[in-house]
């Protein structure tokens, strides 16, 4: 005979289990960003692999590496402690591209904005690196605003976004989460392109599928031009 | 699951969510509640502001968008997916990001390191190996997740 537990029962299970069940990698909100932003540049990078670019990663000082340092805030294209890592990607005969997460961008008021996920010119930021400056959005075919939540998003982001897209002169900006929200849909869908909107994005889904078609576009445009 | 019912569960799992550290989804979780839910409502007439850049054929059709407060069972229902969500989602996103970087050979190492060494560096390897370590944990608590919500109208 199957005892069915009560409400009670259940709840107290649950309660047992958050700690032992959630990740170590996600005691604060901004961590869950970390992953999720690691989870963009991985679909990014496979997205430039999958047209046949050329893939690397180097480090801050251009020394090519196989040990990637992800960063957990956001921080300055050329700082060198510690040494982060960026992907640089290879087109024949065109200009090379690089994928970075977190760097600071300068916008159209010169005001430095944070950029979750961020596609950049290799020449801009090499020239950054070296004077020691952000690189212009005007540089960036892509930028992506990450979002990682446990409920759905309120409108405030939305309206975040909004108002960073409008500093930002990259070719596209993206909001990306990994849920939804249907007044930041709403307001997305009526001020920006098809293509810049993408909730429910989490791994083997058509909503990742979508994300990484979205990038793949993105770079075959570039290397067309 | 009734409303005055709904209503104690959420305490609980307040409690719990406070307790296991997570504070943070509960801030989240409060900032829904706040927004409300968001609703359409038909009207046979409605006032459109100049500037507006919906359509007024698409507000005419689908109303007009405001909000109302979630029900009790809908807070609960909600809560159930966020816990769901910091559960389930980090690991599926760290072993997916380990996948596609290791997979394409080009990658030995893959670590996240906060500039200002707030917290100390986490190692993708060691977030495998905390992944198998929760595993269990997490597949019961997805069960029991979902008995619970299955008695949520």
């Amino acid at each position: 005979l199957s005892i069915i537990p009560t409400n009670q029962q259940l709840v107290q299970e649950i309660a047992g289990l958050i700690g032992p069940a959630a990740s170590p990698a996600l005691a604060t909100a901004s961590q869950g960003d970390d992953l999720f932003e690691g989870f963009l540049f991985a679909l990014a990078v496979d997205a430039a692999d999958s047209i046949g670019a050329g893939v690397s990663y180097e480090d801050s000082t251009g020394t090519q590496t196989t040990s990637l340092t992800l960063r957990t805030s956001p921080g300055r294209i050329w700082s060198t402690t510690p040494l982060y890592t960026h992907a640089v990607i290879d087109f024949p005969n065109v200009d090379s591209l690089e994928v970075h997460v977190g760097v600071f961008v300068s916008g159209r008021s010169t005001v430095a904005h944070e950029c979750d996920v961020v596609i950049i010119d290799r020449t801009e930021a090499e020239r950054c690196r070296r004077d020691f400056v952000n690189p212009r959005s005007s540089k960036c075919p892509l930028s992506v605003e990450a979002k990682f939540y446990s409920t759905p998003l309120g409108i405030g982001l939305g309206r975040e976004f909004s108002g960073l897209s409008g500093d930002l002169s990259a070719s596209l900006s993206m909001f990306v989460t990994n849920t939804d929200g249907a007044s930041v849909a709403r307001l997305l869908s009526h001020r920006f392109p098809v293509g810049a909107y993408h909730p429910h994005v989490t791994p083997n889904t058509t909503a990742s599928d979508d994300f990484r078609g979205i990038v793949r576009k993105v770079l075959q445009r570039y290397r067309a031009q | 699951v009734e409303g005055n019912e709904a209503l104690a569960v959420e305490e609980e799992l307040r409690a719990a969510l406070t307790s296991a550290g997570f504070q943070w989804v509960l801030d989240q979780f409060d900032a829904v509640l706040v927004e409300g839910k968001p609703e359409f409502r038909k009207r046979e007439r409605f006032l459109r502001d100049p500037e507006e850049v919906v359509p007024a054929d698409l507000t005419k059709k689908r109303g007009v968008l405001t909000s109302e407060p979630y029900s009790p069972q809908e807070r609960l229902e909600l809560l159930i997916t966020a816990i769901r969500r910091i559960t389930v989602e980090p690991a599926e996103f760290e072993k997916a990001t380990v996948d596609l970087l290791i997979r394409q050979e080009r990658v030995a190492r893959v670590q996240w390191v906060d500039e200002l060494g707030r917290e100390p560096p986490r190692d993708a390897s060691e977030l495998e190996l905390s992944i198998d370590a929760t595993r269990a944990a997490r597949a019961q608590l997805t069960e029991t997740l979902d008995l619970l919500s299955e008695r949520v109208p």
